[in-house]
Parts: structure tokens; C-alpha cells; sequence
């Protein structure tokens, strides 16, 4: 599928989720749309846990943990814009030629950029639960020691993510309140996410980074 | 008359069997008697009480290079500081003329120092040649150093904290450079009153021209042992460079903690084991081949022997012949001397038995040691009621152990009285480095002694592989060492070839001093040491190898341990040799100039690389074990290895990489353009 057409789909699938939100809940409880009126960080902690059969065999501790540091504001009004930066590593053991298994140890490491469009489902400011749906583009950068020489580069492609914020003003409200006071911030969110990367340069490389990452996040509205 | 000739016969003959068997029992008897109670002599170094006998009290000797000293004092507390000159000291050759009135040099000086009268001598040590005086000065504590020892008028240098103002100088120890200073507070006379609790411990610092003064003092942190409520500091003994203290804590029991080097502060060595509220204190500390003893004063049981290591902590030490009875084990001392443990305690002075004893810890079982004075006939005996023990030293590096003695009631014939032990036969095995050790052909002990003279090197025990053969035989190999001016170089070595007669096996042998050359048939006592070695002539099996995997210029070889049922493995041999591609490897000859030894504790999980070869190129490797007495097994199964450097992800696929943003992490190369064949 070539990257035009895999674009274009995927702002369809925006622009269908959007509508069939409006179907199903009528206007008197229209989209309040986001909340991030101000950029709001989010620090996550996550698992990336790439699909590739030839990655995995020579990185067995896959499901390797990452951290992720993102940005994110309301914008447009109903969606919201968010730029994320993180990053996670491997170690593993490499290959002989004749497919045999070398003493030589590897370690990857790899730095993630993103950029995404998300479209929280919230209908009212005091919402406790909003879940969201969003995608974007990645940019990775990669590094691989073994040995021989590190091999290094940048690798792009797209995500999709599903997602779900908890608020957390509701277990301590004057501590809430108080925040809110002191630092300014509006709403503090527990989220949950789930995102499907493929990381392959739209289907051009034969390094295919794809794969799931789970995450779980602190939002602080501002 | 046939008949009465042969009755009379008959009895005759009975009569001389008798005799002959009573005699033998007789022989036998006082043989065990002699065997069983093995003496200690010593000889009086003292005319009793000194000068005037008044010097009732006294302290233990300490020895400054050439010089011995000990302070005395009297019932009004008047203090007096003696010095003997060591070669002076009465011997086996002399003692019946040793004049103790003439033999000791006038008593150094002490009125520079103070007011004789308000005096008191508290500590006292050697510490770098010199000799150091805790004292209480006008009731200030005050450290002084002897600058001269020929000069009896006594030229002290003062060289206390500046500090110290308040207190008691209660102990002086010297350790690894560091002179330290156990300064404790004490609230109750006869020394002084009104002083607050509490105590510290001082360490001197590095000096100019390596003697401390006023200004090289620090105190060390000791709010953790204070914490626990500790009272005093009563025992000092370095062990390897660790520090161990004995203290007084009357809540939870005496504990031992140690200061290791560098540290400011101590921690906590003993264990839950020592924590028996009646053991009151470790009023003393000792060590021997490199083992840490400590004696407990326990108010129910009396003293105790506990011995440290560091895995198990403090283990008590059972005593067979061991009296639970507490009057009349009050621990004295402690010293280490050789590798025997002498432990000095002192009884209840309404006992009608000896009221000194003295235990002799050797193979962990407490002999007593009857304490006999090598006495000319006019001299008073050497223990009764009225004397008793305060305190042990040693000369360890010419084996005397000093005795000290003091009355408890003034009396012209008692007062304080030094006693030096006969010369000790102290033995230090000097090779083997390692002991026990393991051995395949004609092996020799080397060891140095204080003593010379014939020496008796012995087997004593053997144990086949298979635990099954009696013992049976005993082989005596006897050594002469001629005495020598300076007994630290008296050395003796023995070929125990004459040993292996049994085969192969754990023999245990000892070393002692005859005891057939004592001046006395009751001086039995001889001080082995005793030994173990090995004798293993058969190699191990030989080691599996298992796998052999490449890696960037090396290989990894992996092996099934082999075990070896006498001497144990000691390492295994890597060989390897570059064969060229068509090459048979199982034509390969090795040389020992490609191999690699690896260490038992290296090759714990039977793995090891080895390193710096060229990739590849084809190599054939096997492995081989060693044991502990130096049999190398056959050569394994040999395979066959090539080093490559592993291919990662990126290989695999091709990739080869392209530009990359560096300021993401620190990247020392510049950037690869993909990788080189």
C-alpha cells in the first residue's frame, strides 16, 4: 500500500470515527471537544514489542520497556495535536553466517519522534472517563552495536492508537484544587494507551521496526 | 622333694612375675601421669613488691625494642615505672644466679613529669619503637612518649590531643600506624570523681617524621556503638587490617565490633550468638593463624571462648574438661602466641586449689597447663591465696609468655611478681604456601621456630580415597636445628618422601619440638603444629566438551566439569591450533604454548572464550583438567571453531544506515556509512 493511500485512509477513518460519534450522541450532548486549551505534558512509561520474526530471534528480551515524554494541545478544537519524543533499547546476541548462534552481544537503541492527531470523545468538562482514538507519523532513530562498527539511521512511518483517560481530580479534590491553585493545572489524568506502529518507511525498508506499544501515562491539563 | 623343690620353685617364679607386672603398671601409671599433665615453667623476673615490697600492684610488661617495662604501684597509689633490659631477663642457663634485685635498671624517673604524689599511670604501650604513658597528671589525662630509653632521668615528649582536657587515658593500642587512644569517662574513684559518662576513641594521624603529637589527633564516630549503650572499649586485636573491639554493655551484652582500614567508625561484628544479656563484657580479644578468639565474662557461666569467622560469626568453643563454675573463671587475658591460645583467669581467693590457671586452646579442646616456677630453694611458692593473676604478654617473635602476679594482701614475701615462661618452641610453617596442599611426587615442609634445637616431624594420620584401609603405620622423621643467635632465623625443612609409603591419600602430619631435650621430664609440653597433604598420582578424568561457538576473535568453548575424587581440580587447559581447511583436526598435535589455563573459579559454569585469535580461520580445540597435585587428564574430544564477528539485525537485512542526528545520545564516531565487509 503506498504512503499516499494509507494517508488518505487514514484521515477517512478520522473524519468517520468524528462522525459517527455526532450520530450516536445527539447535539444537546454535542463533542465538548478537548480540554488541552494550553499544551499539556504527559510522561508515560510503556512496552514496545516489535513484530519483526528476525528482530526478535536476536533480541529475545523483546518486550523491552521504553519512556516516552509528550506535548500535547487542543488544536483544532476538537482534536487535539501532540509531539512525543522517547525512546527504549535492546540487547541480544548475534548470528554467524552459517545461521549459528555467536557469543557476540548487540544492542539496539532506538529514539522515537512523533507527531499525532487525537480526537478525545468528552462531553462534558468534569468527564471521568475519555476515551480517544487518534494517529500520526513517526520519525525512529536507530542504533545498532555489535562487534563490527555501530550501524545507524532514521527510519519513518505511521501509528494508530486507542485510548483512554482517567480523570483523577475525583479521588483527592481539595489536593486538586490546590494544584490547580498553586501550579495551574486544570485536570490531572491517568491514561491508558494502545498504539500499532508500523515503522518500515512505508513499506520501502527491509528494517521493519512495527509493533505495539502499551502505555501508561501521568496527563497534567494546564 | 621333687615335689616340694618345684613348689618352692613355683612360688619363687610367681613372686618375680609379680614384681615384673608391678612394675610395668607402676612404669605405665606415672607414664600417663607425666603424659596427662604436661607443665609450663617459668621463672621469677622479680624480687617480690620491687624495692621496698610495697609494689603490690602492676601492670602487664611491655617490650620497646630491646627493653621491657611494666608499672607497679602501691596500696597509696604511688606509682612507679621499672625497665629491664630484655637479654637480662633470667633463662634456663641462669636463672638459679639471676639477681632480681640487680638485673632490673633503676626505675626511670617519673618527678619531671609531675607531683609524684598525684600521679597515676593508666595505660601504657610500644607503638613505633617508643613507649607511650597514659597518665592522670594533677587529675588531667595526659599521653607521654619515652624519647630515650637509655636515659632513666625520663625525657617525656608530651604528645596528647589538645582535646583531651577531661578524663582517663584508659587504654593505649597500637595498629597499622595508628596509635589509639581509648579515652573513656569514668564517674566513679579511685581515679576521680565527678566526671561525666561516657568514652571515645582517639586515632593518631599520619606525622611529620611519623611520631604523633598534640595536633595529629582525630576522634572517631562512635554514636552507633554509644547507641547500643556500650560502656567501654575493654579489648583491642587487629585481624588482617580490620581493627576488632571487645566492649562493656551491661543492657544487651558485651559486644565486638570492627573499624576497618580507612573507616571512621566502627560496625558491628558479633552476632545474636554473643547476645546473652550474663555475658556482661569481652574483656579480651585474641588471634591465632589469622582466627579472632574473644572471651566473654558471662555472670552465670563464667567465662567463655568464642571463635569469629566471618561467614558464621562467633561460635563458643567447648571445653571438655570445662568447670561451670564461676568463681574461678574471672578471664584475665588473653594472647595468642604461636599457634596456641593462652587464656589467663584468676579464681575466688577462699579456693584452696591453685588459684591460677591457665588454658591452653589448641585443635579447639582446652588443656589446662599446670603452671610450675622454675624456683631456686629458698623461693616462696609460686601460687597460693593470696596471689593473683593480672595479666598475660607475649614475646612472640622469641616465644616467652610473661605472667604477671599480684598480692592481695601486703606482705613482705608477696607483692607484684613477673614471670617469664621457659622458651616456647612457636613454629610457623613457611611452605607450602597453601596448606592443605595436594601433591604427586616427593614433597617437603619448611617451617621457622623460636627454639632451637631437635625437632620431630610425624605422621599421624592417613585416609585412603576410598575411606576404607586401617591405618597402620607411623612414620618418625626426626630433624636437628642448631640453635641460632637470632631465633627468627631458626628454619628447619623435611622431606616427607619416607610419608607416602601408604599410596596415595590425605595424610595428616605434626611438627614439635623433641621434649626428650627438656632440662625437665615434666616439661612435656611440645606445641605441634600439625599439617595435611595430599598424595595423588592418578589423573582425572577428562572433561567433555560440548560445544564451541564463535564470537568477533574468539571462541567459546563449553565443557562438562570433570571431578577428581583425591585432590579436587584445580584448573582445566584450553588448547587450540590453527589448522588450515582441509586439515584432519583429529591429526592435530597441541603445543603448550596454545593453551589457556583457566582457574576453577574462573570456569564455575564450565565456559570460557578464548580470545585475540583471527577470524576466521579454522581452529580445532579440546580441553583438558588438572588436578590439585598437578595430574593433567587426557585431552578431550577435539572440535572445531572458526571466529567471525556475529551479524546483529542490521546485517541480516541489509541495512546499512544513514544520516543520523547525533545530539540524540552521545556518539563518539562520526557517522558509518554502512558497515565493512
Amino acid at each position: 500500500m503506498t504512503m499516499t493511500r494509507k494517508a488518505i485512509l487514514t484521515c477517512l477513518w478520522m473524519v468517520y470515527s468524528l462522525s459517527l460519534s455526532l450520530l450516536l450522541f445527539p447535539s444537546d450532548r454535542a463533542l465538548a471537544g478537548s480540554s488541552l486549551t494550553h499544551p499539556s505534558p504527559s510522561f508515560w512509561a510503556g512496552a514496545y514489542i516489535p513484530k519483526d520474526e528476525t528482530l526478535r530471534s536476536i533480541y529475545p528480551d523483546y518486550e523491552r520497556g521504553a519512556g516516552f515524554l509528550e506535548l500535547s494541545w487542543g488544536w483544532p478544537w476538537v482534536f487535539e495535536t501532540s509531539l512525543g519524543l522517547g525512546g527504549s533499547y535492546f540487547r541480544g546476541e548475534t548470528f554467524s553466517a552459517d545461521g549459528s548462534t555467536n557469543t557476540d552481544k548487540a544492542l539496539l537503541s532506538l529514539g522515537l519522534g512523533y507527531l499525532q492527531l487525537c480526537a478525545p470523545f468528552r462531553y462534558s468538562q468534569e468527564q471521568w472517563v475519555v476515551p480517544y482514538l487518534g494517529g500520526g507519523l513517526d520519525l525512529w532513530g536507530f542504533r545498532e552495536k555489535t562487534e563490527k562498527d555501530p550501524i545507524e539511521g532514521y527510519i519513518y512511518g505511521y501509528h494508530y492508537l486507542a485510548g483512554l483517560r482517567i480523570l483523577l481530580d475525583w479521588l483527592e479534590p481539595k489536593a486538586a484544587y490546590r494544584l490547580y491553585q498553586d501550579q495551574g493545572i486544570k485536570n490531572t489524568y491517568l491514561v491508558l494507551e494502545a498504539r500499532t506502529c508500523t515503522i518500515d518507511d512505508f513499506s520501502t525498508r527491509k528494517l521493519n521496526l512495527s509493533g505495539t506499544v502499551y502505555k501508561l501515562g501521568l496527563l497534567c491539563e494546564f | 622333694m621333687i615335689k616340694k623343690m618345684n613348689k618352692t620353685m613355683n612360688k619363687t617364679m610367681n613372686k618375680k612375675l609379680i614384681t615384673i607386672v608391678s612394675t610395668c603398671l607402676i612404669f605405665l601409671l606415672l607414664s600417663q601421669v607425666w603424659a596427662a599433665n604436661p607443665s609450663m615453667y617459668f621463672y621469677l623476673c622479680n624480687e617480690p613488691g620491687f624495692d621496698s615490697s610495697a609494689d603490690i600492684y602492676g601492670s602487664a610488661p611491655v617490650i620497646v625494642g630491646d627493653w621491657l617495662y611494666l608499672y607497679t604501684w602501691t596500696e597509696e597509689n604511688k606509682y612507679s615505672l621499672w625497665q629491664i633490659k630484655r637479654g637480662n631477663l633470667p633463662s634456663e642457663e641462669n636463672f638459679s644466679s639471676f639477681d632480681r634485685k640487680e638485673a632490673w635498671e633503676e626505675k626511670i624517673d617519673l618527678s619531671t613529669l609531675g607531683d609524684p604524689n598525684k600521679l597515676i599511670i593508666t595505660a601504657m604501650c610500644e607503638y613505633k619503637d617508643d613507649l607511650y604513658l597514659g597518665l592522670k597528671i594533677d587529675n588531667q589525662p595526659s599521653l607521654r612518649r619515652l624519647d630515650d630509653p637509655n636515659d632513666n632521668e625520663g625525657s617525656w615528649a608530651k604528645v596528647g590531643p589538645t582535646g583531651l582536657s577531661s578524663g582517663t587515658i584508659r587504654a593505649l593500642y597500637s595498629f597499622n600506624d595508628h596509635l589509639y587512644n581509648d579515652h573513656l569517662y569514668m564517674e566513679t574513684s579511685p581515679l576521680s570523681t565527678g566526671e561525666a559518662a561516657g568514652f571515645s576513641l582517639w586515632s593518631s594521624k599520619e606525622a611529620e617524621g611519623d611520631k604523633p603529637d598534640s595536633q595529629d589527633w582525630e576522634t572517631l564516630q562512635l554514636k552507633t556503638m554509644t547507641d547500643r549503650g556500650n560502656k567501654a572499649i575493654l579489648s583491642f586485636q587487629p585481624l588482617g587490617s580490620t581493627l576488632f573491639l571487645g566492649t562493656e554493655n551491661l543492657s544487651r551484652g558485651g559486644e565486638v565490633w570492627q573499624l576497618k582500614e580507612g573507616e571512621k567508625s566502627p560496625s558491628r561484628a558479633s552476632t545474636d550468638s554473643l547476645i546473652d544479656k550474663n555475658n556482661l563484657s569481652i574483656p579480651c580479644l585474641a588471634e591465632i593463624e589469622n582466627q579472632l578468639f574473644a572471651v566473654t565474662q558471662n555472670s552465670s557461666k563464667g567465662a567463655q571462648i568464642w571463635s569469629y569467622t566471618q561467614k558464621q560469626g562467633f561460635l563458643e568453643v567447648e571445653a571438655d574438661s570445662w568447670e561451670a563454675d564461676v568463681k574461678r573463671h574471672t578471664p584475665i587475658s588473653l594472647q595468642g602466641l604461636g599457634s596456641y591460645l593462652f587464656l589467663g583467669f584468676d579464681s575466688e581467693f577462699d579456693s584452696e586449689e591453685e588459684p591460677l590457671r591457665m588454658l591452653n586452646l589448641w585443635d579447639t579442646k582446652l588443656k589446662s597447663i599446670p603452671l610450675v616456677p622454675r624456683q631456686v630453694k629458698d623461693d616462696q611458692p609460686f601460687l597460693d591465696a593470696n596471689n593473683q593473676l593480672c595479666g598475660l604478654a607475649k614475646d612472640q617473635d622469641n616465644g616467652f609468655l610473661y605472667l604477671c602476679t599480684q598480692s592481695t594482701t601486703q606482705s613482705t614475701t608477696q607483692g607484684f611478681k613477673l614471670w617469664k615462661s621457659t622458651q616456647l618452641a612457636m613454629i610457623t610453617i613457611t611452605s607450602p604456601a597453601e596448606r592443605p596442599w595436594a601433591t604427586n611426587q616427593d614433597t617437603s615442609i619448611s617451617w621457622k621456630t623460636t627454639k632451637g634445637g631437635d625437632y620431630v616431624v610425624c605422621l599421624t594420620d592417613f585416609t585412603d580415597p576410598n575411606h576404607t584401609l586401617p591405618y597402620s603405620s607411623r612414620s618418625l622423621n626426626k630433624i636437628i636445628i642448631e640453635s641460632s643467635p637470632t631465633p627468627q632465623s631458626t628454619v628447619g625443612t623435611a622431606i616427607l618422601v619416607s610419608f607416602l609409603s601408604e599410596g596415595e591419600g590425605t595424610y595428616r602430619g605434626e611438627i614439635f619440638w623433641d621434649t626428650n631435650q627438656a632440662p625437665s621430664a615434666k616439661d612435656q609440653y611440645n606445641y605441634p603444629v600439625q599439617f595435611a597433604f595430599v598424595y595423588d598420582c592418578t589423573p582425572p578424568p577428562k572433561p567433555i566438551l560440548q560445544s564451541v561457538s564463535p564470537g568477533n576473535e574468539s571462541l567459546t568453548l563449553q565443557w562438562t566439569q570433570a571431578k577428581d575424587k583425591l585432590s579436587g581440580i584445580a584448573y582445566y587447559y584450553l588448547y587450540y591450533q590453527a589448522i588450515a581447511e582441509e586439515e584432519d583436526p583429529n591429526a592435530v598435535t597441541f603445543s603448550v604454548g596454545e593453551r589457556k589455563k583457566i582457574s576453577l573459579s574462573e570456569a564455575e559454569d564450565g565456559e570460557d572464550e578464548i580470545n585475540d585469535l583471527t577470524n576466521y580461520q579454522r581452529y580445532a580445540v579440546a580441553v583438558s583438567a588438572v588436578d590439585a597435585a598437578g595430574n593433567e587428564s587426557e585431552l578431550s574430544d577435539l572440535e572445531v571453531g572458526t571466529p567471525e564477528p556475529g551479524q546483529g539485525l542490521m546485517d541480516l537485512v541489509g541495512e546499512k544506515g544513514n544520516c543520523f542526528i547525533h545530539w540524540l545520545w552521545p556518539i563518539e564516531k562520526s557517522i558509518i556509512q554502512g558497515r565493512q565487509p
